[in-house]
């Protein structure tokens, strides 16, 4: 998706420190909203990327994630819209939701939280570290994918190979390597008079690269 | 941290009860809210989550996992070189030596700041972050600003917490794009000779795991 989520580099948002910037939430159904989305989808992240620019830009943090909740649990035809309607008329004039206990679903629960599930190795990556790589122009408006806009074009050299897993965007089976990409500031902003150089590691899947001759 | 600090009066938060109670009014303080309720309510009954496994969620992200953690494995490394050699190498397996894993820290990398190297972790297309040694990210992690600047003037960025590094030193940034976390070991501290590894870690800052800013000065903190 080319949606709003992808910020790197984007000017104007202003400072980062904020009075109520330290605390990771401020009300209940934050967290609750969360934990919904983390239950009815594999990930959130394509809902949460889909969400139009600006719905996305003028809806807080947990709101996203209580949005793609929902998108997710309709569009995966576990409650319907007209249930889904249904409940928030009932909530609004001061029903409760259920209160269930799941010794089952608690289990579960706090087993994926708490149990690793760590990727595989790369069996058979394409390039080796040290290789000169450059990131894929692409233009994706429907599909997800992992490439942020600030290094499309730029080249960069292979800092590690970080295993293989499903590559975002393909379908669900679809495993191949990932790799630490190092680019320098320079390649990626130009030179700056206001930043002195630095670089920029990003993770990217091997069909999001191709190689590139070292100058 | 919790989330019981809405500054609503009619909130009637038990603190004692991990489940869901709406304020004494019966209504939702918000829209959101409201419709967290409500797609809850439907999923409760569907049984795709129950009120406990959400609380199960809650739960676990708010008190087992946090910033504690990330400063435990931070002081181990700092006073013994081997803990921190396994640590560097492969982050997951000396991390388990202390008993810590977990969701979204699945794949974690650790990067070492050193006199010469500081190191900053951000996601600029979501929030990633290593949830089993941090808990859930703040709210300027998470913020449009920081998802924006910390890639592109990352130096600036380290100025709003007064982090000021020289000249020479080389900023590393960490754009946590696909499956793997990261965490910052900053240096240990001057002044922090004669510590235990407990006290150690309570100079380890969540700040300065994320890299925004430096461990905490055990002489500045007198």
């Amino acid at each position: 998706m080319e949606g709003a989520h992808d910020l790197g580099g984007i000017g104007g948002f202003g400072s980062v420190r904020t009075d109520d910037g330290e605390l990771a939430h401020h009300e209940p159904w934050e967290l609750r909203a969360q934990s919904l989305a983390s239950a009815v989808c594999r990930g959130a992240r394509p809902w949460i990327e889909g969400l139009d620019p600006p719905t996305y830009l003028t809806t807080p943090y947990y709101g996203r994630w209580l949005l793609a909740a929902e998108r997710a649990s309709v569009a995966n035809g576990i409650v319907s819209r007209a249930t889904l309607e249904a409940w928030q008329r009932r909530i609004r004039v001061g029903e409760s939701p259920p209160v269930v206990r799941d010794d089952r679903l608690r289990s579960r629960q706090a087993h994926a939280m708490t149990t690793p599930s760590p990727i595989a190795s790369a069996r058979q990556p394409f390039f080796a570290v040290g290789d000169s790589v450059r990131v894929k122009r692409i233009y994706e408006p429907n599909r997800h994918h992992r490439i942020p806009r600030y290094v499309r074009g730029v080249t960069g050299s292979i800092e590690a190979i970080c295993g293989e897993d499903n590559i975002a965007g393909h379908d669900s089976n679809a495993v191949e390597p990932f790799y630490t990409v190092r680019f320098s500031s320079g390649d990626v902003w130009g030179e700056r008079g206001d930043e002195a150089p630095f670089v920029i590691h990003v993770d990217l899947w091997q069909s999001y690269l191709e190689s590139a001759v070292s100058a | 941290m919790s989330g019981h600090d809405h500054p609503d009066d009619d909130h009637d938060q038990d603190h004692g009860h991990s489940h869901y109670e709406l304020p004494k009014s019966r209504r939702a303080r918000s829209e959101f809210e409201l419709r967290t309720l409500a797609l809850e309510a439907a999923l409760t009954e569907k049984g795709i989550v129950s009120t406990d496994s959400i609380d199960a969620f809650i739960e676990i992200i708010e008190q087992r996992m946090g910033p504690h953690l990330g400063a435990k494995v931070v002081a181990k490394s700092w006073v013994d070189p081997e803990y921190k050699a396994r640590l560097l190498a492969d982050a997951n397996a000396a991390m388990a030596e202390l008993g810590i894993a977990g969701a979204e820290g699945d794949n974690m990398r650790v990067v070492e700041n050193t006199p010469l190297v500081h190191n900053l972790v951000v996601c600029t297309l979501c929030s990633c972050y290593p949830w089993p040694l941090l808990g859930a990210p703040p709210i300027w992690y998470k913020s449009f600003a920081y998802r924006a600047r910390a890639v592109a003037e990352p130096r600036a960025v380290l100025r709003e917490w007064e982090t000021e590094l020289d000249p020479e030193v080389e900023v590393r940034v960490w754009d946590s794009s696909a499956e793997v976390r990261y965490l910052v070991l900053p240096e240990r501290p001057s002044g922090s000779e004669e510590m235990s590894e407990d006290d150690l870690a309570t100079l380890v800052s969540r700040d300065s795991m994320i890299g925004v800013a430096k461990a905490i000065s055990p002489t500045s903190r007198n």
